[in-house]
């Protein structure tokens, strides 16, 4: 007698609905029953009639009765899911993947690299860092955005930092705007010179794909190796447990292997970027 | 697990033939999958019903059709006023399970290659599980290849000793057979067979060397030099593709009768509306080859899509099987059935594409 059904999503109430930016919302679902996953893994997030697609929760890995995930309008499921009102019940599954490898780096220095709406996923894993900071000797946040209306949690970023030495927040934008005095340009302007350790550092990207290439390709101008480089990758995915197949980069399937790969395990394959 | 090393070898005559299909059918619905194959098998040779799964294609089934996660919708369930536990199990089956009949050995390292997929992961799919735990395999070694064969360039061969039920080898005056599992070990209980005698397995070696032969020799114009994983490693960007998928219409037949493909997709169905709504979790097989398998969101005209070109998606099947796979078990993933070479319309055949590749 089969009881559980790993293709069919799990009912969970939508309580509340967050405007982040003109494009981008979060939505906090109440989970029915306490939901563990480790920063970098991701769920399957079912609209009725509209379809399911992959999420990375935004909220953190120490909080089990709720669940939040960041969304950026960008077609079909998301149009439908942005009209959504809190009271709805959504879908979920999973979760799946690896998680970000933390534990291997403690004690040493991570650098967090954002791109527009890719500061979502890395917000659960920035919970989950700044939770035992203490066991990091840094931790550096780079966000980059196309303008300052974009920017994504624009109101915790000194929280983050506020009575934490060794925690530091940048963020820039690639077009200012009336009454932006921060900075402007890429987000790859964030990482020359970096005041890190280079050796002891390990990054961990998300964002478009434009972004993960040119991060990447800084990143290893100014001195990392590709096995200090995590990307989260970013194809289309189906099933998240390994068997749908289309998730592929070279002999890995991003759902199980992934969505965070270390840059040095895919780069000799082609159409990374 | 679903399978045990042997259990047991014993010998049927070919005069007893029926008797094995008469217990099989008391306790199974069979299907006997058509031996076309492997003429020298007559004995054997029954032609299927006609089944569901024979008006689908024109190809012989393989054991993968009777598996691998095709359409399949569960139970719909309320979406709006969601009042109880989602009950997403299908009924279970109360009719007498399934026997598939002369499976071949490229038949079973297919199924292998499906039950790592479905089974040996985090997460298994429950009723793949529970169709091959009920069902009794019944396979033939391959006497006479078909043209299309080519299970000995991928590291098979046209006989196994590792069945997952029954597994028959024929002899000049009937069949060794060997329970590999406790269904197929009470199937020869049941018909108090007598273990082999000595001239008839000395046989054995002899018949399948000239089986391997007779593969060999219709795969003369295939003689490769290197191994098909080489090739493909190597050749990636050879401009040898070019002329290789210029006749493919992007139809998906290789892909739907290949019984190592295993990709699917789900989608929801949605019916009634408002309180009364109800949704139904579906899967159904997808395939490498169509543009918007791996498609993904973007603005109308730019989705990013890793490949946007046949040339490429084409290649990926090849990559998939001879290399990805290949490079983490150390098997291909093709096995060689030429199932593909008889179905596509623009007669691409992997072991062209890979003596071309070679060049
Ligand atoms: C592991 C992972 C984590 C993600 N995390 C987030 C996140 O936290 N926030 C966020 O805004 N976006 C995230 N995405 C991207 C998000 O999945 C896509 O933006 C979304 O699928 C778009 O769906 P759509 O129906 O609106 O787009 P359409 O272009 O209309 O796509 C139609 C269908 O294709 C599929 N699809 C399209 N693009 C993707 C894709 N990139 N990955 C998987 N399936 C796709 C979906 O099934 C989708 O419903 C993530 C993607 C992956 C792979
Ligand atoms: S069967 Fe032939 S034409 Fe159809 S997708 Fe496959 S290679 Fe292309
Ligand atoms: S690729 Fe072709 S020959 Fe190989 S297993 Fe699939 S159908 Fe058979
Ligand atoms: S999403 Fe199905 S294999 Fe990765």
């Amino acid at each position: 007698m089969i009881t559980f059904n790993p293709y069919a999503p799990r009912l969970c109430k939508l309580v509340e609905v967050k405007t982040e930016t003109p494009t981008i919302k979060t939505f906090v679902l109440e989970m029915p029953e306490p939901f563990h996953f480790r920063a970098g893994q991701f769920i399957e997030l079912t609209l009725p009639g509209a379809g399911e697609a992959p999420f990375t929760p935004s909220s953190s890995p120490l909080e089990h009765d709720r669940l939040e995930t960041t969304v950026i309008r960008t077609g079909s499921m998301t149009d439908r899911l942005h009209e959504v009102e809190p009271g709805a019940w959504l879908g979920v599954r999973g979760p799946f993947g690896k998680g970000y490898p933390i534990e291997k780096y403690r004690g040493k220095e991570i650098l967090v690299v954002g791109g527009g709406c890719g500061l979502a996923p890395l917000r659960s894993l920035i919970y989950q860092l700044l939770s035992e900071s203490y066991r990091y000797r840094r931790i550096s946040i780079k966000y980059g955005a196309r303008e300052p209306d974009e920017l994504l949690y624009r109101d915790s970023y000194a929280t983050w930092t506020a009575e934490r030495p060794n925690v530091d927040f940048t963020c820039t934008v690639d077009a200012g705007a009336p009454g932006w005095t921060g900075r402007v340009g890429l987000v790859t302007t964030l990482l020359s010179g970096l005041d890190l350790s280079l050796p002891d550092t390990v990054a961990f990207v998300c964002g478009p794909e434009v972004m993960l290439k040119f991060v990447t390709l800084t990143l290893l101008k100014e001195g990392l190796s590709a096995e200090q480089i995590y990307l989260s990758m970013n194809r289309r995915m189906s099933c998240g447990i390994g068997q749908c197949g289309r998730c592929s980069i070279g002999p890995y399937y991003l759902c199980k292997d992934g969505p965070d790969m270390n840059y040095a395990a895919i780069q000799q394959y082609e159409n990374v970027f | 697990m679903l399978e045990r090393s042997i259990v047991r070898t014993d010998f049927l005559p070919y005069a007893r033939l029926p008797e094995l299909r008469a217990v099989l059918e008391g306790r199974y619905r069979v299907v006997w999958q058509e031996a076309a194959r492997a003429p020298g098998n007559a004995a054997c040779r029954r032609r299927a019903p006609a089944s569901r799964w024979k008006a689908r294609a024109l190809h012989i089934p393989s054991g993968a059709d009777f598996f691998r996660p095709c359409a399949r919708k569960w139970p719909s369930f309320p979406w709006a006023t969601p009042a109880a536990p989602v009950a997403h199990q299908a009924p279970p089956r109360t009719d007498k399970p399934l026997a598939l009949v002369n499976l071949r050995p490229c038949d079973l390292a297919a199924l292998r290659i499906l039950d790592d997929v479905f089974l040996s992961g985090d997460v298994v799919d429950p009723f793949y599980q529970a169709r091959r735990q009920s069902t009794l395999i019944v396979s033939v070694d391959c006497v006479t290849p078909a043209p299309t064969c080519f299970c000995h360039l991928v590291g098979g061969a046209p006989f196994t000793d590792a069945g997952m039920g029954l597994h028959l080898s024929p002899l000049a005056t009937g069949y060794r057979v060997h329970a590999d599992s406790d269904a197929g070990e009470r199937m020869i209980t049941e018909l108090a067979l007598a273990p082999p005698e000595l001239r008839e397995e000395e046989e054995l070696p002899a018949r399948r060397q000239a089986a391997m032969e007779a593969l060999a020799a219709a795969n003369q114009r295939f003689t490769l030099t290197r191994s098909p994983y080489t090739t493909v490693a190597e050749r990636a960007a050879s401009d040898r593709w070019q002329d290789l998928f210029a006749g493919c219409v992007e139809c998906g037949a290789c892909c739907r009768v290949c019984p190592t493909c295993y990709c699917f997709y789900l989608f929801d169905e949605l019916t009634g509306g408002g309180q009364e709504a109800r949704c139904r979790r579906c899967r159904t097989w997808d395939s490498c080859i169509t543009a918007d398998y791996a498609r993904m969101a973007g603005p109308p005209n730019a989705k990013p899509n890793p490949r946007p070109r046949l040339r490429t998606r084409f290649a990926n099947r090849f990559d998939h099987k001879y290399r990805f796979h290949y490079e983490t078990s150390g098997e291909y993933a093709c096995v060689g059935c030429g199932r593909c070479a008889e179905v596509c319309m623009a007669r691409s055949d992997p072991r062209e594409v890979l003596r071309v590749l070679e060049q």
